[in-house]
């Protein structure tokens, strides 16, 4: 719910779609209330209408009987049970003469008591009741003087309330299913120009994720004038934070630079010394050495670890530095193959290099007339990997001793870059892509490294 | 042996020329990247220490001045920045090795030695001639196991030499690779030492070509020719 809620996208189109809902519930419920008023009154009008004209219709004769051939206009009081019905009856001590539409034939209508429906002013009244056919029927009725001796009538008019509802519903529902459809529509619509509003933002996240992964240097792209200022800060961002990473390599280079060369005056300056102030110069001088390339070696992890990615073509830089090893190593045979397609080192080529230099220039330091480099990328299970193998044919490590060849990099009081096997800065540097060295016997007799490394997707 | 060193820094580069004395090397030495330049066109050094952050000049760009010139002596490349792109554009822009500071300077001497070696022609850092061998490690020479003592001078003639077996090595070459760049040089202490040579070693190894110079014979296998 709370991701939901933080979508802009689902924001708006969920408080849009309550308040179409809304107001047309609210349209719905007003236009149907006026409709049924109107009709309501209409029918009420139309029962006045026949009730007056019933009135005038029906006279007293001298005998006390009901004359008269009311016609209200409406065939419906000429058919049985169409709920369409009148009556006039004199009222009398004895029952009095009853006159009534063919409709009702033999049938009454059953009126509720005064006391429940009492007469309005003007001895009129008006009621709801079960017609002869169970059907609802609205009845008006008025008592009026209609002898000469002073003989008072009862005239009741029945008009069917069913047909009346049944107009009121059809309506209703109509209008409820045409307004449903436009609140739908509505909806529709609002979702679709959101979408279409926020299609800037997907590119930008696109072009986001392209810099990310080193496809691309800035967010190109031309976009809406409300997001452009947005897109031109975020690529001054990118640009600033490139330039800043850069800026601190080269300090943290120049600083290591301008440490080495005092180191290694101290160093020799203590190197023909025989006694105990000479060999504490030295082994500070070597420890200031392994500091300064611990340091420099993190710098350059943190470096590439909070900036942008980037990608590294393995063939240029691999083939570059098998031929320098292959230089400056003439009594051995170094060679190098690559596994087609040729795969991308999704990170920096300064790092790549690290990496593959020191492994090559241990493995030309051990080999006896062979060092193969080997590049392939991950099998299906792990398509965005690739593994780099080093092999020589040197004396190799016993097996039993490759975890304390890689151990000693941990522990940089043991590390010793330059003497031993100098693996610490590989496998720091590989594990901060999240990649790995592991050591096994090699093919060609002597010590396999296996670099495992994250691939950039094919731009 | 003449090596030219080129180092800013003013402690390694006295360090390093210090050594490579002792190590029997005439040794000259620069401080910025156009001074080392002109050296290295004007003077036939068998091996270059190099820096490569140089004043006036970097060493990258003095190395590949002198590699579009046509000199090819080695080059070793200083390097205190161990980024792989630095060494790899070292090599590329025609260094022979690199050695990364801080360094031991047993380190840079062995890669010197065999660069000299790998520049001449020979494997072994124990140079061969007859019952003569030169042991470049120790700087030392021995004629059938017997040890030779040599002052400097005639270490680094006997050396050159031998390094260039076989080969016809003026007087004028000679003194260019014996005497380092403020040495007074008079060629006729070449025929001084060539003499105290021969007297030492006892055999007539070392050929006089009239007219041309010296040869020192000898074959790589132990035999004199």
């Amino acid at each position: 719910m709370w991701a939901f809620w933080h979508s802009l996208r689902s924001r708006v189109v969920v408080l849009s779609g309550l308040w179409t809902l809304v107001a047309v519930a609210l349209l719905a419920v007003f236009l149907i209330n006026q409709y049924r008023r109107s009709a309501e009154q209409g029918f009420h009008d139309l029962q006045q209408a026949q009730l007056y004209t019933l009135i005038a219709a029906v006279s007293l004769g001298p005998n006390g009987r009901l004359t008269g051939a009311p016609n209200l206009g409406d065939t419906s009081f000429l058919e049985a049970g169409s709920g369409w019905y009148w009556l006039v009856k004199v009222i009398a001590p004895q029952a009095g003469d009853v006159l009534v539409s063919p409709s009702l034939g033999e049938a009454r209508l059953d009126a509720p008591s005064l006391d429940a429906v009492p007469y309005e002013p003007g001895f009129s009244r008006s009621f709801t009741i079960l017609g002869p056919r169970a059907e609802r029927v609205r009845v008006i009725e008025t008592e009026v003087q209609i002898g000469e001796a002073g003989e008072i009538a009862l005239f009741q008019l029945a008009g069917n309330q069913g047909e009346f509802d049944a107009a009121v519903g059809s309506l209703a529902r109509n209008l409820t299913l045409l307004l449903g459809m436009f609140g739908a529509g509505l909806i529709g619509i609002t979702g679709a120009i959101v979408i279409f509003a926020m299609r800037p933002l997907d590119d930008i996240r696109a072009a986001l994720a392209s810099v990310q992964e080193g496809k691309s240097a800035s967010i190109d792209g031309t976009y809406p004038v409300e997001i452009q200022p947005m897109v031109d800060e975020m690529n001054n961002l990118i640009d600033n934070n490139r330039k800043v990473v850069e800026r601190a390599r080269t300090q943290v280079g120049n600083l290591a630079h301008s440490l080495k060369t005092p180191i290694a005056v101290l160093a020799n300056e203590a190197a023909a010394g025989r006694d105990v102030k000479a060999e504490l110069v030295r082994a500070q001088a070597a420890a200031m050495h392994q500091q300064v390339d611990h340091y420099l070696t993190r710098a350059r992890i943190a470096a590439q670890s909070g900036g942008t990615a980037f990608r590294t073509e393995t063939g240029p830089v691999l083939t570059r530095l098998v031929s320098v090893m292959g230089k400056l190593n003439r009594h051995l045979t170094v060679t190098l193959d690559i596994d087609p397609p040729m795969p991308v080192f999704a990170g920096e080529q300064e790092d790549i290099e690290e990496m593959c230099g020191n492994l090559l220039e241990n493995a030309c330091k051990w080999a006896n007339s062979k060092v193969h480099m080997h590049v392939a990328a991950g099998g299906p299970d792990e398509p965005s990997r690739l593994t780099i193998h080093v092999d020589d044919d040197g004396p190799g490590i016993a097996p039993e001793r490759h975890d304390d060849a890689l151990k000693r990099g941990l522990r940089l009081d043991e590390t010793k870059p330059g003497t031993g096997l100098g693996l610490s800065i590989v496998r720091e540097t590989a594990e901060a892509y999240g990649g790995t060295i592991r050591l096994s016997r090699s093919p060609l007799g002597g010590l396999r490294a296996s670099l495992d490394l994250p691939k950039a997707r094919v731009a | 042996m003449r090596i030219l060193v080129v180092e800013d820094d003013a402690d390694l580069n006295r360090q390093l020329c210090e050594a490579l004395k002792e190590a029997g090397y005439a040794v000259d030495s620069s401080n910025d990247g156009e001074d080392a330049h002109f050296l290295g066109d004007t003077e036939p050094y068998d091996c270059v220490i190099l820096d490569i952050g140089l004043p006036i000049m970097d060493g990258i760009s003095v190395l590949r001045r002198w590699r579009a010139d046509g000199r090819i002596m080695p080059v070793l490349l200083l390097t205190a920045r161990d980024r792989w792109n630095d060494k790899v554009s070292g090599i590329d822009a025609g260094a022979d090795d690199y050695v990364t500071k801080p360094y031991h300077i047993e380190e840079v001497l062995a890669r010197v030695r065999a660069l000299i070696r790998r520049a001449s022609g020979h494997a072994s850092s124990e140079l061969v001639c007859g019952p003569l061998v030169v042991d470049t490690r120790s700087s030392k020479a021995t004629v059938d196991g017997k040890a030779l003592k040599l002052t400097s001078h005639e270490y680094r003639l006997l050396s050159y030499l031998a390094h260039h077996r076989g080969e016809v090595v003026s007087r004028t070459e000679l003194t260019e690779h014996l005497y380092d760049q403020d040495f007074d040089r008079d060629s006729n202490t070449v025929e001084v030492f060539v003499g105290r040579l021969r007297k030492k070693i006892g055999l007539d190894l070392i050929e006089t070509v009239r007219g041309l110079g010296y040869r020192l014979g000898g074959s790589a296998d132990g035999k004199a020719d």
